[in-house]
């Protein structure tokens, strides 16, 4: 493993070497302001001319308290997702780099927290399962196939779901399947159309208009003002939204919890990849995790690193079959909600048997 | 940057329970140490069968582990009371672990007397099934000279956990390994924790919290055509004659937890209170759905153990000791106080288990966990017993009580009537703290 500071060194030396990349990420960059304050004088003052630049959602639970969290317009544009192959710390499955188009959609800014994921657990967690789990698949199998709502709501977690973190700390150790479902719980709670970033619009909002590294830049020192990772975090998770935000007013995108994304995994999905709006491949065993985590070292906190469900995450559990709801103590893992306003865009089941 | 298997398994340390990346690597090395020369299984062969008796998912995942801890196991002989339980687990494994897997059709038992089979088909025995039966199968292995690996609890009522107590001493006169599914022993982090507060990271221990509050055990709707034995038998977490109910069942990884940190002294006496308030519907049986109880170790230092399982309340799972100079939480791996300390590492603590059981097997030094499966086991009925009566009950009387859920695990026959049925309005009659005489 390499130091920080020999990392630090290599970044310098990889740019260094590149200014022509340099010079090109500059560019992109700029494009993307100019894009950003056209969007801006377009959008933000009239609700009429364009969406809300940001609206807090409010989620009343069971016993009546409720719980707010607050999405951000993540203005459309087009950007380059992967990294460039001099980034120290890459790996293969991060290319190639190629041109990307977004359409505008919402963001929470935090992680989804413990305290709102506990509100969906409580309102539908349901003790009743079939006889057999083979008996629930098929059965689930049909719901599915006759365009049925099957899943209402998880079994109970094993152990507990908290996994002894605050309500303002982010939820943890949900599949995600689970985590989809949440976001299915919340779109009929909200009558909003909320679900999973695809990976190309969580690493466009990470990015934040930004050709770097991290986001802010490519200096590592900077990381412990944004991201909670292995060098600050105590091993431990932390409150959502105490580091500074990117620039399109999202914490946490680095670090504390990884993220679930809509996207099945494979280390050759970039090559190709649609460029508009791209969800992934069609098929898949696990799924893509992305921004590191509370754990991870500085090459897992750049913007392009990717993560994916390994064989491990299910070991907490051990039954065979494993619980289709949790991750038992996988504190890592999380998720935070998009919302699509193209009605045309992606949707939580759309793609992916 | 390299990205080895050495890095990602560094860059994958959390302070939780299990490791992230696969524990296949782990494995691998406790195999590839041993020396299968001297192998003496099956007939001289390199084969290690193992047989289930339980087709939950709990014994399926246990078969798994089995499989994965030595490449030479294969499972050959299964059971449940349920055949379609066993048909379905044996498909699930197969595809998990292919060739592994040998077990056909003749090698399938359904029954209470399925048990018998698979111990004569097995060199290794996996029990995990109602826990009513597991020192009776566990005694059954370990007479026909075969190691054991048997899930908590170890007995459900003092005859059972007696009966375990005499299997195990067996056992180390056979030189057969007996493990116990007492999972906290197996984790590293636990065990540097244990190890730290033993060496008095936190002073003396004064008194200890333990939790383990959840939502309920799954249930499942009645399938039509089951006799009234078969429907208990499939539902047996909710039936006390079964499952022993859930001090017994759960809070026991609690009680063996601060019985370690206690450097396996048991409590001399304990006060008891549970009831049925929220999950009473005929589905969950007979058993209570919350539970606390306070023992006192000699010397004055206290448990307060709680469990529940209700959805849509307050949810903990943890173990944190009180010392005089510190505090620590065992599930967390940490400790405050004079002393600050974190443990840092991955640990599969249920694969591990395997690999243990399985290098021991290999080595011939078997390993034997009787001591500690007895004694947490009977911390946690004395408890249960406690709750149910209302009475304070101490160490001495619940070891002297030959008290046992009838019928005997050996009288349990197929098509039998079950000892417990619902009265007039479906439900079936719970224990009655004051009223209530177990010993």
């Amino acid at each position: 493993m390499l130091s920080w500071n020999r990392f630090a060194y290599s970044i310098k030396k990889a740019w260094g070497k590149q200014g022509l990349k340099v010079n090109r990420g500059v560019k992109h960059l700029a494009l993307a302001v100019l894009s950003l304050i056209a969007f801006q004088c377009r959008g933000a003052p009239d609700e009429a001319r364009g969406p809300a630049k940001s609206y807090t959602e409010t989620v009343t639970t069971k016993s009546g308290e409720k719980v707010s969290f607050k999405m951000v317009l993540v203005p459309g544009g087009t950007f380059l997702m992967g990294s460039p192959e001099g980034e120290p710390g890459r790996k293969d499955d991060e290319g190639p780099q190629h041109k990307v188009r977004i359409d505008q959609f919402y963001l929470c800014t935090t992680e989804t927290t413990i305290e709102l994921f506990l509100a969906y657990y409580h309102e539908t967690v349901s003790a009743k399962k079939d006889f057999t789990e083979t008996e629930q698949a098929k059965k689930e199998a049909e719901l599915v196939a006759n365009d049925v709502d099957a899943a209402t709501g998880p079994t109970p977690v094993y152990g507990d779901m908290t996994m002894g973190y605050g309500k303002t700390h982010p939820a943890i150790g949900m599949t995600w399947h689970n985590a989809m479902n949440f976001c299915e719980w919340l779109s009929k709670k909200t009558g909003r159309k909320y679900r999973l970033p695809t990976e190309a619009e969580w690493e466009y909002a990470c990015r934040a208009g930004a050709t770097n590294v991290f986001g802010f830049g490519n200096d590592p020192n900077q990381l412990a003002e944004f991201a909670w990772y292995k060098t600050n975090s105590d091993g431990e998770t932390h409150e959502v939204g105490k580091k500074k935000t990117n620039a399109w007013g999202l914490y946490d995108m680095l670090g504390n919890v990884s993220e679930w994304v809509y996207d099945f995994y494979s280390p050759q999905a970039y090559k190709d990849a649609a460029n508009t709006n791209p969800r992934g491949p069609t098929t898949g065993k696990v799924h893509v995790a992305r921004g590191g985590d509370y754990t991870s070292p500085i090459e897992d906190m750049r913007c392009a690193a990717r993560t994916f469900e390994e064989e491990g995450w299910r070991s907490g559990d051990p039954q065979i079959p494993k619980s289709k709801w949790w991750l038992p103590g996988m504190d890592f893992i999380g998720f935070r909600a998009a919302m699509s306003i193209d009605p045309n865009a992606v949707k939580p089941n759309d793609g992916q048997k | 940057m390299a990205h080895s298997n050495e890095s990602k398994k560094e860059t994958r340390t959390t302070r939780r329970d299990f490791l992230k990346a696969s524990t296949l690597a782990a494995s691998v090395a406790v195999s590839g140490a041993l020396d299968v020369s001297r192998s003496v299984f099956a007939a001289g062969s390199d084969i290690i069968r193992v047989g289930v008796i339980g087709c939950g998912g709990r014994n399926a995942g246990a078969a798994a582990q089995a499989l994965t801890a030595d490449s030479g196991a294969r499972l050959a002989a299964m059971c449940d009371i349920f055949m379609d339980r066993v048909k379905e687990k044996r498909q699930i494994l197969k595809e998990q672990k292919g060739s592994q897997v040998t077990v056909d059709d003749d090698h399938c038992f359904a029954g209470f007397d399925g048990y018998k089979h698979v111990i004569e088909s097995s060199d290794v025995v996996l029990i995990a099934n109602a826990a009513k039966f597991h020192p009776f199968h566990a005694m059954a292995a370990v007479e026909a000279g075969k190691h054991v690996f048997v899930e908590k609890p170890h007995g459900i009522d003092p005859a059972g956990v007696k009966l375990m107590q005499r299997a195990s001493e067996l056992a180390k006169q056979k030189g057969l390994s007996f493990i116990s599914g007492l999972h906290s022993r197996y984790h590293t982090g636990y065990a540097e924790t244990v190890k730290r507060i033993h060496d008095g990271a936190i002073g003396d221990v004064v008194a200890i919290e333990e939790n383990f509050l959840r939502g309920p055990y799954g249930v499942i709707d009645r399938k039509p055509g089951l006799s009234e034995v078969e429907w208990q038998c499939s539902t047996q977490y909710h039936f006390r004659w079964l499952s022993g109910d859930d001090v017994v069942q759960s809070l026991v990884h609690n009680l063996d937890r601060s019985s370690w940190v206690m450097r396996n002294q048991a409590p001399v006496k304990c006060h008891g209170l549970g009831g049925r308030s929220s999950m009473t519907e005929p589905i969950y049986g007979d058993v209570f759905d919350h539970h606390s109880v306070v023992y006192e170790f000699e010397g004055g230092a206290l448990i307060y153990a709680f469990c529940r399982t209700t959805n849509g309340c307050y949810d903990s799972s943890s173990s944190i000791i009180l010392g005089s100079k510190g505090k620590a939480d065992i599930m967390r791996c940490r400790i405050w106080g004079e002393t600050n300390w974190r443990w840092e590492g991955g640990c599969d603590p249920y694969q591990r288990e395997h690999d243990i059981l399985f290098a021991a097997i290999r080595s011939g030094k078997a390993v034997n966990n009787g001591d500690y499966m007895a004694r947490s086991t009977m911390i946690s009925v004395m408890g249960q017993i406690s709750c149910y009566t209302g009475k304070e009950v101490t160490w001495e009387q619940v070891n002297k009580s030959d008290f046992y859920y009838p019928p005997k695990p050996e009288e349990c026959r197929d098509g039998m009537e079950p000892p417990v049925k619902a009265g007039a309005d479906g439900s079936y009659p719970v224990p009655r703290p004051g009223f209530t005489q177990m010993i």
